[in-house]
């Protein structure tokens, strides 16, 4: 069947009062539409070639490298530089102010000048500056105990332990990666109309991908310093399943409030892939066997994928019963019947938990590649047409509006302590957003706008006392403190996934749950919360190194 | 006036939203000026000293600026009707550099065009389009803007680079914007990070 014959209708896809909720945001899985798997699907097709034309790095394990991208009109190149740093001062948090490695994503080829210039600021992070010739600036830190551990293996002509592999995931964590425009690195807007960039986070997932090719590197590299001729290279299965982690806080959690647009349109890329396949009357005996073989990729990676946070412990165990009771169903002919992909989700409903539901909504894309993936050029959105008010819809247009898309918001009692015990902020300290606690913290009356139920409630009874017939122009003229909760709700009117359907303020709320939300589009795993706002995650994982990416088949690595 | 430094457009667009929430404007209104600041950078005109200009005059956290007379809300309001303006308006402006900036972001976001004429300059815009003539100061203000309609003149796309700005400017702008940052606390820097060691 081809796409043409697949085309769901708006009511077909899930209802974001389903979706949009952090409970099942917080569960979301990676999918084919994810941003790293996106990318190399690209580099693949256009025939990007790969080098290392730089090594530079001592017998200490300091220096630089670079790692190059080279495709059919345009180079970029991951500028590396290695640090010796004290274990007292690693840390992954943005007040951290040294790390194990730093880099640059550079828009060409370095010249040795431009390494220069780089390697006087790079390695400051934030209190350095780039410029337009940067597209990312990113950091990381090792994991202590496996990156001892593999030198250690390797340097004695041993391989690694595969339990520890699997433990940790990855040699280096990134801790930031800063792109668009951030510290003079070029604006979101200078990568316009390049093919391969120009998705979502395009150029912080190329970053990320060829630091992991820098990790192992290195890895090897101080196996050789240590072990000389004694020393051997990791196989390269074992090599795969090394990703890179990557370590985040509170600071990623607002972007999905401050670009509604764009979270609508990842959104609606997913449910219509979802949809389309929910609309498919059958499915192959090859589209079938794919399907089972994802299914048994994802019951090793939840029984591999480890956490120690007592939220994760229990849905983690939700999804492994989940996935048995998947395998269960399955084997009695589950997909043998009509419209068996909608039978499956619709069964899954009531029989799996949210977290299981989710995941089941990723594998059944998997067979699917020829219909969805197309949908990820439609990730990316221009947001110059939201930013702008139409002042000439009328005050009975908007009360519409808020009836339609934001009873949710006004059904919410905001007035008892806990429904707005925190506030966003934006630290002095490190210019990150921040989380505080209203009634116990100073500083609520520098509020960030991510009260959005709690602004539309207000606004809402504001505009009782004003006349239907009133231009938003004029009530905007006289009231400029509603400005912008109706410009969001002016934005929704046509992007039923732009918001998300929950109290930010409330005190039971979760940012762990907008942080897997958007890892999972980039297509993160293992998602390891360290606290409610703090969470560790792998990328990468099982993918092919750049020099393998030609020959493996094409995204064939996400349930190996 | 100062040196120029560079900074990129997102860097603009952001110190400007907080610069002008730290002035005092509505979150609503300090976005308009935000995205104001990165269209007029966008085309080399002088983003930052239009902004610091703005935040010259009613200066203070908290107190509202006289929204109905202050140069921010009269172009945001002319922006909000520009799908309603047939004919052309007559208007004195203390900053028409900000009504070019709002008008050419509704022009943008409308695919329409509309010309500005006032004693300085003229302009055309449209789409990703600005065609600007005039010899006067285009900071100064003016008692007869005219602001119609108008035919798309093929003119300069907007340039997505980097861009000088006023360094003086820049400055004040940078310490408006502090306005809105919260110290931190030990209850705020407790919550903030991992509860576990990073030397794992």
């Amino acid at each position: 069947m081809m796409k043409t014959d697949i085309a769901p209708t708006t009511s077909s896809l899930r209802p974001p009062s389903e979706i949009m909720r952090l409970a099942r945001m917080g569960s979301a899985h990676q999918t084919r539409l994810s941003f790293m798997r996106g990318l190399l699907r690209s580099l693949r097709r256009e025939g990007w070639r790969f080098d290392r034309p730089v090594w530079n790095i001592d017998d200490t394990g300091v220096g630089h490298a670079v790692y190059r991208a080279t495709g059919p009109r345009r180079s970029y190149s991951l500028v590396a530089f290695a640090h010796d740093l004290p274990d007292e001062m690693r840390s992954d948090r943005v007040i951290a102010t040294a790390w194990d490695a730093t880099f640059a994503l550079f828009d060409g080829t370095p010249t040795a000048e431009d390494i220069d210039r780089l390697s006087r600021n790079v390695p400051k992070q934030e209190a350095g500056r780039i410029t337009d010739r940067e597209l990312s600036l990113s950091r990381a830190n090792r994991s202590v105990r496996l990156w001892a551990h593999v030198v250690d293996r390797l340097a004695a002509g041993e391989q690694p332990d595969e339990e520890q592999i699997e433990a940790v995931g990855y040699l280096m964590r990134t801790t930031a990666v800063y792109g668009s425009g951030k510290f003079g690195a070029a604006d979101r807007a200078v990568l316009a109309g390049r093919t391969v960039m120009s998705g979502p986070f395009r150029a912080e997932m190329l970053a990320v991908w060829l630091i992991r090719s820098f990790s192992l590197d290195l890895v090897e590299h101080m196996a050789r310093v240590k072990g000389g001729e004694c020393a051997t290279q990791i196989a390269p299965d074992m090599r795969r399943r090394l990703g890179i982690g990557n370590s985040t806080g509170l600071g990623m959690a607002p972007f999905l409030v401050h670009h509604p647009a764009l979270l609508d349109a990842w959104m609606t890329a997913r449910e219509t892939a979802i949809a389309r396949v929910r609309a498919l009357p059958s499915a192959t005996a090859p589209e079938r066997a794919h399907f089972m073989h994802c299914v048994a990729g994802a019951v090793r990676n939840a029984a591999g994928w480890r956490s120690e946070h007592p939220i994760q412990s229990v849905k983690l165990t939700a999804l492994r019963d989940d996935l048995a009771r998947l395998e269960a169903h399955l084997a009695t002919d589950a997909l043998s019947q009509p419209s068996p992909w909608n039978a499956l989700l619709n069964w899954s409903e009531t029989a799996l938990s949210i977290e299981g539901q989710e995941q089941l909504a990723a594998l059944i894309l998997e067979p699917y590649g020829d219909l969805v993936d197309d949908l990820c050029t439609n990730m990316a959105t221009d947001e110059t047409a939201t930013a702008r008010i139409e002042g000439t819809m009328t005050v009975d247009a908007l009360r519409a509006l808020i009836a339609r898309d934001y009873a949710w918001a006004t059904a919410i009692d905001h007035t008892p302590a806990d429904r707005c015990a925190r506030f966003w902020y934006v630290s002095e300290e490190k210019l990150e957003p921040r989380l505080g606690q209203r009634h116990e913290e100073p500083g609520a009356e520098r509020e960030e706008p991510l009260d959005i139920s709690r602004a539309v409630a207000a606004l809402a009874s504001a505009l009782n006392d004003v006349d239907g017939d009133t231009l938003l122009a004029d009530f905007l003229m006289r009231d400029p403190q509603y400005r912008h909760t109706v410009r969001r709700i002016q934005t929704a009117a046509s992007r039923p996934y732009s918001e998300i359907r929950d109290n930010l303020i409330d005190g039971a709320m979760l940012p762990i749950d907008m942080l897997r939300c958007k890892l999972a589009f980039f297509g993160a795993t293992r998602f390891d919360p360290r606290s409610d706002r703090w969470v560790r995650i792998c990328l990468y994982r099982n993918a092919p190194f750049p020099h393998e990416l030609a020959d493996m088949p094409e995204d064939s690595w996400a349930y190996p | 006036m100062g040196v120029p430094i560079i900074r990129t457009l997102a860097e603009i667009d952001a110190t400007v939203r907080k610069a002008m929430r730290g002035h005092g404007y509505a979150w609503g209104l300090a976005e308009e000026a935000g995205k104001a600041a990165r269209w007029l950078a966008s085309y080399g005109l002088p983003a930052g000293q239009v902004m610091a200009e703005l935040a010259s005059s009613n200066d203070g956290f908290g107190s509202e600026p006289q929204t109905r007379t202050c140069p921010l809300t009269q172009a945001t309001a002319l922006a909000d009707r520009a799908l309603a303006l047939a004919e052309p308006i007559t208007m004195t402006a203390e900053q028409p550099l900000l009504i070019l900036a709002q008008m050419g972001r509704a022009a943008d976001a409308l695919d329409r065009a509309f010309a500005l004429k006032c004693e300085a300059f003229q302009a055309n815009i449209a789409r990703n389009s600005l065609t600007i003539t005039g010899q006067g100061d285009l900071l100064a203000p003016t008692s007869h803007l005219i602001c119609r309609p108008a035919i798309p003149i093929p003119g300069s796309p907007a340039s997505p680079a980097a861009c000088a700005v006023d360094a003086c400017s820049w400055e004040t702008l940078c310490m408006l914007a502090e306005r809105i940052l919260v110290p931190a606390s030990d209850l705020s820097r407790a919550g903030a990070g991992t509860a576990l060691s990073d030397n794992d």
